[in-house]
């Protein structure tokens, strides 16, 4: 096993809930959680020593980017995802905090009429849920605020679907989004539109740095598992080789990096 | 030929002829996969490392068919594991049987399909609705063949032989009202309606691109997403696959991932990939969804054994092949395939159908050699094809033009030794009348002018001197037919020091490849190969300036003789243009150097094959020579003897799918056209009725001009 996924098999261990979005350092380090005590793994590790906000996947599993990066390099990061996203037809956008992501939702599903908005099942898209709610402009459906029928129903009708992402590819500018649960991954193939958030620490460069995590992903698992690598909108060019967007799902695709982390020192 | 053999070999003449009238299907065709290819060279254009990827690609392929065995036990023991139920079929009746059972246990009555060419190997979707159930293609592509009843023409592009109006036709005619021909409208309606089969679906198949062994995952690739909905939707999923699709690990299939799509769509990624493994929660119900595997053999386990045939199932199914293929570009998959389109089609119709099945399409394949240089994992798809076509002529005997076009070496000779005769006879148009009634050869096509005063005859007198050694492969068309080529090469390796050798040779015996008589290629394979390493081992290097005689030297001698000896002979060959560039290289390079009047140039595909670009025209520029490399990626459909076989047999074909070359070349409103092959010479010349001169004739004759030397 390579020091990088050794780092990935630690995390592994970190319980998942939703209050633990916050979790303070100590905790991450905590003796509880068998962390490995050589310098080796704490070196490697020192990305998730940092104030940051851990996002957590409804697979239950903690992920802190796959090995630390520094300020500058992110930057380098950002910008190519930012390229790849906006060649591939989507739309990428640097927002400030989870008030920004929402504010975005707001102004485009206002330019669209849109009435309905699915929100995933993951804690970054829970956390949404009163921000967009509140002018009640929207009819608004969290995954984790409703039951599965209501869920279910909403999604047949929303015309916006908000996920957030394990991890962004620069490289490729590809979402990687895990569940077990099809209603989180309906939310990203049903609506026309799909809003991605993606926080700083879920950036990497290259879909061969992702490869110990997808691996982990699946193989660490027991049971069922389904990752998605979302690098655009639904598209197809089997009509005279001409390039129709939404042939079956979402038509566009917008990509929010959530830059807060970055500003409290990451 | 038996009659087995001359009736399928009707039939073929008969689509050839449909085929060629259809003028609207191939204006489809040839925009979809010229467009195909040229986004593939346009992405690896733009992709660094990409030797290192597709060397990557091919090992990965290798080791995973050579521990297979492994990789299929882990694979089965991980699905199992996290709830997948996984079901095994030998061949293609029991697959259908074990999906129909999987259907009918349940109960389900509509099934939602995605693409997959192994559905259409086992033709699940005619018994799945022979059985009285509702089966929906979800693919746009596929849903329009699917709607027009037909099978795909492309291994990715199903529908890519139709255009927009037949295909607003199909969906005005589904929807009982007329629709207006837009590709947004059409598939804004396909989208509602599929969109309501999604829901309501019972069950979901699909194939499968990769399937993971350590984790037990398969893995999806589409772009337009159905995919996702077909195995998220409905509460039973089968997936069926070949066994040859699975692979050791997620590493692996990221790498082969990237191959697949790059040579495939021509993008880093598509906009869907999936990788999933048992069943998740159901949105509608909270309870898992049933996921079932169906692992096929169906002649995969037969393909293995052989060790030639072993390496098509390296396959990613990318499809590129397909867009590179130039007969493929006339007629597409349906007259250009069985079940399986395309040059890969060939071999894998072979074990996955019967082998008569693709015995009768093989003679589309003119051994132009593109679809191993664009394969991602760089099957050797011409030899497998020829021995398809060897086989094929084991069983049924082989047309007498074909056997007579084999041993074209004595018929040029004779052309040879009764010049000028033979010259007079071969332009009245009596004679070429009764050639065409009794071999076969179409009295359209011009033969080259035959001289007596061959190259060889020449090289006899002729005494040179220089330092470096090397031996020129000549071929036949150099020799006996313009040996000005073969005196231009010794002038110009003689101006840069070198002297030149004649070993004992015969001609490549690539026009007996191409007819699927492997043995005769061989043997004159084995005596060029014994006699041309005793040179070698004289210090020399081997110099050719025939295109198709450096493929052979270089790349088919060692793949059919597999000696060490072959093997050395190809590292110490070069294209005469490669040779001088590696002097050029080294600072000695003297070349011409004065100006000459602009000219085009077209690339033959046999030295694409071995370089990948064109050394001559690196030479070309380097001697300031204006000249300006033609638009256009595939071959010029001579195909050595192919275009002088009468009518739908050759000369037709050939004459079509020229045609756009010889546009592009008109519209370049030059007066000179450089090429290096021979028979693309033969075929620019009557085409376009310009001048065709091989570069290193017009590089002598600049220097003869008196030029200053640089």
């Amino acid at each position: 096993m390579t020091s990088a996924s050794g780092c990935f098999a630690w995390v592994w261990l970190l319980p998942g809930s939703l209050d633990t979005l916050f979790r303070p350092r100590t905790c991450c380090t905590s003796a509880s959680l068998k962390a490995p005590r050589n310098g080796r793994h704490r070196s490697s590790y020192r990305v998730s020593t940092q104030p940051l906000i851990l996002n957590l996947t409804e697979v239950g599993r903690l992920q802190v980017g796959a090995k630390p990066v520094s300020r500058l390099d992110q930057e380098g990061i950002i910008s190519r995802l930012s390229a790849r996203v906006n060649l591939a037809g989507g739309h990428f956008e640097r927002v400030r905090d989870l008030k920004g992501a929402s504010s975005y939702i707001t102004k485009i599903a206002l330019a669209r009429n849109a009435k309905r908005i699915v929100l995933s099942g993951d804690s970054l898209s829970s956390e949404l849920l009163n921000q967009i709610a509140q002018g009640g402009l929207f009819e608004v459906t969290s995954y984790a605020n409703s039951s599965r029928e209501d869920f279910y129903k909403a999604l047949g009708v929303a015309e916006i679907g908000v996920s957030s992402a394990d991890l962004a590819v620069a490289e490729t500018g590809t979402l990687i989004i895990s569940t077990s649960d099809e209603s989180n991954r309906l939310v990203t193939a049903l609506p026309e539109v799909h809003v991605a958030i993606v926080p700083c620490s879920a950036l990497v460069s290259s879909l061969k740095e992702a490869g110990p995590y997808l691996s982990d992903t699946i193989r660490k698992r027991t049971g069922a598992v389904t990752v998605s690598l979302i690098s655009a909108s639904s598209r197809t060019s089997d009509i005279a080789d001409i390039v129709i967007l939404g042939v079956h799902g979402p038509k566009e695709l917008h990509v929010l990096l959530l830059e807060w982390e970055r500003q409290r020192g990451f | 030929m038996d009659d087995a053999g001359t009736r399928a070999h009707k039939r073929l003449l008969d689509r050839i002829k449909v085929g060629l009238a259809n003028t609207e299907q191939r204006a489809a065709l040839y925009t979809g996969t010229e467009g195909g290819t040229e986004a593939a060279e346009k992405a690896y254009a733009a992709f660094p490392g990409k030797d290192v990827l597709l060397e990557d690609a091919r090992r990965i392929k290798q080791l995973a068919i050579d521990h297979l065995d492994e990789n299929f036990e882990d694979f089965i023991r991980n699905a199992e594991s996290a709830g997948v139920h996984v079901h095994l079929a030998s061949d293609a009746a029991s697959a259908v049987q074990l999906v129909l059972s999987i259907i009918q246990r349940a109960g389900a009555k509509l099934i939602v399909k995605s693409k997959s060419m192994t559905g259409e190997e086992l033709d699940l979707r005619q018994h799945l609705e022979k059985a009285g159930l509702d089966v929906v293609e979800t693919d746009l592509g596929e849903r329009i063949v699917q709607l027009a009843h037909q099978r795909p023409a492309h291994m990715i592009a199903p529908a890519i032989h139709m255009t927009v109006r037949q295909i607003t036709d199909l969906f005005s005619k589904q929807l009982g009202k007329d629709i207006p021909p837009s590709p947004e409208r059409i598939t804004a309606i396909a989208r509602e309606s599929l969109r309501q089969d999604f829901l309501a679906a019972d069950v979901g198949i699909t194939g499968a691109n990769f399937a993971i062994a350590e984790s037990g995952a398969i893995i999806l690739v589409t772009n337009e997403g159905n995919g996702r909905l077909v195995t998220s939707l409905p509460p039973i999923t089968i997936a069926v696959f070949g066994y040859e699709k699975i692979i050791s690990s997620m590493t692996d299939a990221l790498t082969l991932l990237r191959a697949l799509v790059l040579s495939g769509v021509g993008k880093n990624i598509t906009s869907y990939v999936t990788i999933t493994r048992g069943g998740s929660k159901l949105a509608k119900t909270g309870l898992p969804q049933e996921q079932h595997f169906v692992i096929l053999d169906n002649g995969r386990s037969k393909m293995r054994r052989d060790p030639t045939f072993q390496e098509a199932l390296y396959c990613l199914r990318c499809g590129a092949c397909n867009d590179v293929c130039p007969t493929f570009r006339i007629f597409g998959g349906h007259v250009f395939g069985h079940i399986y389109t395309g040059p890969i089609g060939v071999p894998w119709t072979e074990y996955t159908s019967a082998p008569d099945d693709a015995g009768e399409f093989a003679p589309l394949c003119i051994s132009c050699g593109l679809c191993q240089q664009v394969c991602p994992v760089s099957i050797d798809i011409p030899l497998l094809i020829a021995r398809v076509k060897e086989r094929y002529t084991e069983r049924h005997g082989q047309l007498s033009i074909n056997r007579t076009l084999s041993n074209y070496e004595s018929f040029v000779k004779f052309a040879s030794t009764i010049a000028p005769v033979s010259n007079y006879m071969l332009k009245r148009q009596l004679f070429r009348g009764f050639l065409q009634r009794t071999l076969g050869l179409d009295a359209r096509r011009p033969f080259p002018r035959f001289t007596r005063h061959t190259f060889k005859k020449w090289f006899r007198s002729h005494e040179g001197s220089g330092s470096k050694h090397v031996a020129y492969f000549v071929d036949t068309y150099a020799d006996m037919c313009e040996p000005e080529i073969g005196k231009a090469v010794v002038g110009l390796l003689e101006l840069n020091d070198c002297r030149v050798s004649l070993p004992k040779q015969v001609g490549s015996g690539m026009p007996a490849f191409l007819y699927g008589d492997v043995k005769t290629t061989t043997r004159a394979a084995r005596f060029n190969v014994q006699h041309l390493a005793q040179a070698v081992q004289n210090g020399c290097e081997i110099i050719s300036s025939e295109p198709t005689a450096t493929y052979c030297l270089k790349e088919l001698y060692p793949r059919l003789l597999g000696s060490a000896e072959a093997d050395t002979v190809a590292a110490h060959s070069h294209d005469l243009f490669d040779y001088l560039l590696g002097l050029h290289n080294e600072g000695k390079l003297k070349m011409p150097n004065r100006v000459m009047e602009a000219a085009a140039y077209h690339l033959p595909c046999h030295t694409r094959s071995v370089y990948d670009k064109s050394n001559a025209l690196d030479v070309l520029w380097l001697a300031g020579v204006d000249v300006r490399p033609v638009r256009y990626n595939t071959c010029c459909g001579m195909a050595g003897t192919f275009g002088f076989k009468k009518g739908l047999e050759g000369y037709e074909v050939s004459m079509a799918v020229g045609e756009k070359l010889f546009d592009r070349i008109k519209t370049m409103n030059l007066k000179l056209v450089l090429t290096e092959s021979s028979v693309c010479k033969m075929q620019i010349e009557h085409g376009t009725a310009l001048k065709v001169v091989h570069p290193a004739v017009a590089l002598w004759d600049l220097y003869k001009s008196k030029s200053r030397v640089k």
